[in-house]
């Protein structure tokens, strides 16, 4: 007995000993087989993924989140797909025929478009399922994109004071038989209308099987029915998921992966081993994981860029100070994005001095928003910030300044929030900051009701329009937490709103940004990038900036 | 004894019933609400989402309501993931943490106590010194630097043993398992060293040497079955802060217990999520700490429960 406790002991001491010096000799472990350059397609065509969430949830009707939304729109179609930052017809078999006023369009479904319980998808099923969407009796957490698109009686049918509350009958779809079905919306359709139908909220739903499941609808792999280029085969939940190829799918033909193995791993570093050790063929990566994996995988390493813009609110509602436009534009000037991005990002996002991110949405002159807008508004240096406070202080006689600066928590807003701080208080001598660091319910609050001076604040599009970026900043809306108002800038996006005419509207999106940044009621920082690595064998995995958060429906393995 | 236990039961019940009823008051005063796009919905949107969830109405109402459904077994749904029922979740994730956490106490006793004893026999030796200097590193070094460690070397370096994952094979639980096993290794083997050095001083022991009784038995049927009993006492405690305090190496070797879902629940505001994890918890601190109430008279025979009447 006693031999046997030294012998373990032994092995104790043995085994710290080894993780001890294995620490010091910092050997690297080289990764996986090179692959050849061959294009020639692997046997198996499958996809291995880590990911930090679990689904949240199957049910369109209560899709929130980017890892539901994207899982959605891998198992499920609607009438459009974002694809390649396009949108295509999916159950749609192509354009839809428009009446003069573009307030009513007829869609055709595509011949022999199925169920996975091989039932066929029928106009009735969208029908249904919009009418689920604006039915209150579903709970529906994001159908105000009815609304924003302006398909008919959506908002009255939302809006608990109206007379149609609740009253889905009267919403803007019908079937005019099984393959036919007719839109019709409040004003002529926004250029965003036919993107906009390829989100979960706009897809088919199966009254039948919903009523069927009752409770159980949408909690598990088997309790939904696709339609879309794959299939959910399991869902265990907490630990991953996988997606097999869906035969039924119209375009199955084109779907070269026959299976995606998802993980649902929290921690960035164990999905980084993961990726080392060849378990999964790619990860997104973040904070120093950026340079490491860079460094380590040059070949492997990706940067893109996101729609999602980050920006400081500026609050002239309560600090009066905050009305002065030199201050407002010192403070705006007083930071350095560029090396905030450089340094702090690294992972491709972009400094900005605009609203409306870039390489997101053309106009009808088929050039990106940001190539013709007015993006100059707000440059400046560091010398012209001191100019613009010094102004400020005449005007406002003050000398010193303090500002509350609120953000979310977390670690990667400390290194962002420290280096804003330490910026302003640089560059604006008597300027101090406080950083005011709170749980996202209590930052929530505190930015609703005003207690704050600056705000570190991102904005992620609902459709892919400028108008997403804009219409939050006129008077008086409740994401237009700075007291900013400029009676120009909401006639300016009313007009759009009304205007039937894409060249026209495009102009006035583009003015009303315009006389925003001229006002600098906000600090743009950046957009958004994404930095990630995929092995080499990994062909067309796309990171688009509108539609699904990573789409598989191109990718392709080659032999490795 | 049983009066004792009745009474012992009755206390359990009403220190329960206090926790559930502060934590749903603290949870009440956290600011924010579950829904995810609060802020992007209007007020009368958020009003509409507030009065579907019941949310809208008085928080004692809200607290009757939710004993009243929690008494018939109902403890909602969790609002981060698409109402799924909370029992059924925690029917799937407390088990894997229950696995996780039972293994890495039985190792750390057993590897503890034997430690313990060598070095309680050894004492001033060299294995008394290197066996208390892994107990301070293992109580000074947090579990999931070990963890990282474990992972880095036996999964990433040498690829001996899986990464991560949960996967029912045993070389799925040996990193998580030791990594987590590290602090209770530590904590077990200072106690019990600490209590063998005590007892082998005492009298009995000398007794049970002089009447020539091989010192194999007398170390283990005199001196580490008395000095068993202060390293039980601390094994109850510990077991329930394993149990549920497992979340790091959870998250790190991506395992679907539930140690995550409870910081995941407060910081979402997913109020049935947070009631459903803390009572969890609640109940196996209480029902841990009754349990090794009853074992030690058990183990020691003078520790009478009930003061005269026994």
């Amino acid at each position: 007995m006693r031999s046997k406790a030294k012998w373990s002991l032994l092995l104790s001491i043995v085994l710290v000993l080894s993780l001890v010096l294995s620490a010091c000799s910092g050997s690297k472990n080289s990764d996986s087989k090179k692959s050849g350059d061959s294009n020639a397609l692997a046997k198996d065509q499958v996809l291995n993924a880590a990911i930090g969430q679990d689904i949240p949830t199957l049910d369109p009707t209560q899709q929130t989140d980017t890892t539901s939304g994207n899982v959605l729109q891998m198992v499920n179609a609607g009438l459009t797909r974002m694809h390649n930052d396009k949108y295509e017809f999916d159950m749609a078999a192509g354009e839809p025929k428009a009446n003069a006023d573009k307030t009513e369009f007829t869609f055709t479904l595509r011949d022999g478009i199925k169920w996975s319980d091989g039932k066929p998808v029928t106009a009735q099923d969208f029908v249904y399922g919009w009418q689920h969407e604006n039915d209150p009796a579903s709970k529906p957490a994001y159908n105000f994109l009815y609304a924003s698109v302006g398909i008919k009686n959506a908002s009255k049918i939302q809006n608990p004071k109206d007379p149609m509350y609740g009253k889905v009958q009267n919403l803007g779809i019908k079937a005019t038989d099984d393959k036919t079905v007719v839109v019709t919306l409040d004003k002529p359709a926004p250029p965003f209308f036919l993107s906009i139908l390829s989100q979960p909220q706009f897809y088919p739903l199966r009254e039948d099987f919903i009523k069927a499941q009752g409770k159980n609808y949408a909690q598990d792999a088997d309790k939904v029915l696709y339609n879309g280029p794959f299939v959910l085969q399991s869902w265990d939940h907490g630990k991953g998921w996988t997606y097999a190829k869906n035969k039924n799918y119209w375009n199955a033909k084109n779907i070269k992966l026959s299976k995606i193995n998802v993980k649902v791993v929290k921690e960035l570093a164990t999905r980084v081993n993961l990726y080392k050790t060849g378990k999964i063929d790619t990860v997104f990566l973040s904070g120093d994981f950026i340079d490491s994996m860079k460094a380590s995988n040059p070949k492997e390493f990706h940067t893109g860029m996101t729609s999602g813009t980050f920006f400081l609110y500026i609050n002239q509602k309560t600090n009066k100070n905050f009305k002065n436009l030199n201050l407002r534009k010192a403070v705006n000037l007083a930071i350095n994005k560029k090396d905030f991005v450089d340094v702090l990002m690294k992972d491709g996002s972009n400094a900005s001095n605009y609203v409306v991110p870039k390489g997101f949405v053309k106009g009808p002159d088929g050039q990106d928003f940001r190539a013709t807008a007015d993006n100059d508004e707000l440059k400046g240096s560091a010398t012209d910030a001191k100019a613009y406070w010094e102004k400020a202080k005449k005007e406002l006689g003050i000398k010193t300044l303090n500002i509350n600066f609120l953000t979310p928590d977390g670690d990667s807003y400390k290194k962002w929030d420290e280096y804003i701080a330490d910026q302003l208080q640089t560059n604006l001598k008597g300027v101090k900051v406080t950083i005011n660091q709170q749980p996202w319910g209590n930052y929530l609050k505190l930015n609703q009701d005003f207690k704050f001076d600056l705000a570190f604040s991102g904005w992620f599009p609902d459709y892919q329009d400028p108008m997403t970026y804009l219409d939050m900043w006129t008077t008086d809306q409740p994401q237009n937490t700075t007291g900013w108002s400029n009676k120009k800038f909401d006639s300016l996006i009313k007009s759009a709103y009304n205007e039937k005419d894409p060249a026209k509207r495009w102009k006035y999106l583009q003015d009303a940004e315009s006389v925003m940044l001229k006002d600098a009621p906000i600090v743009p920082m950046i957009q958004g990038g994404e930095a990630w690595v995929q092995k080499t064998y990994v062909k067309g995995i796309d990171y688009p900036l509108y539609g699904p958060q990573v789409d598989y429906t191109g990718v392709t393995i080659t032999k490795h | 004894m049983v009066r004792y236990v009745l009474k012992r039961i009755g206390y359990m019940i009403i220190t329960f019933f206090v926790i559930v009823t502060l934590t749903f008051i603290a949870m009440k005063l956290l600011p924010g609400t579950p829904f995810k796009t609060q802020s992007r919905l209007s007020p009368e949107q958020l009003a509409q989402l507030r009065h579907y969830y019941g949310l809208d109405q008085p928080i004692p109402v809200q607290y009757v309501q939710y004993l009243w459904h929690a008494l018939h077994g109902d403890l909602g749904g969790s609002f981060q993931y698409g109402m799924r029922p909370i029992t059924t979740m925690l029917a799937e994730k407390f088990p894997v943490s229950l696995d996780l956490g039972l293994e890495a106490i039985i190792l750390g006793a057993i590897i503890g106590i034997l430690l313990g004893i060598v070095a309680g026999i050894k004492r001033g030796t060299f294995i008394d010194y290197g066996s208390m200097i892994i107990s301070v590193l293992g109580i000074s070094i947090p579990s999931f630097i070990f963890a990282v460690f474990l992972q880095y070397y036996f999964a990433v370096k040498n690829q001996w043993l899986p990464v991560a994952e949960w996967n029912g094979g045993i070389s799925y639980h040996i990193l998580p398992v030791v990594a987590l096993s590290v602090a209770v290794i530590a904590n077990v083997a200072r106690f019990m060293r600490t209590e063998m050095v005590e007892v082998l001083g005492q009298d009995y022991i000398i007794t049970a040497k002089a009447k020539g009784i091989s010192s194999t038995a007398v170390v283990f049927k005199h001196a580490v079955r008395n000095a068993m009993i202060p390293v039980i006492t601390i094994l109850g405690p510990l077991t329930a802060a394993i149990i549920t305090g497992s979340l790091v190496i959870e998250n790190i070797f991506a395992i679907p217990g539930i140690g995550n879902q409870f910081v995941e629940s407060i910081l979402t505001n997913d109020y049935p999520m947070i009631m459903g994890t803390t009572e969890l918890y609640a109940a196996l601190f209480i029902i841990t700490v009754f349990i090794v109430d009853i074992l030690y008279v058990i183990i020691d025979p003078r520790i009478r429960l009930t003061g005269g009447d026994a």
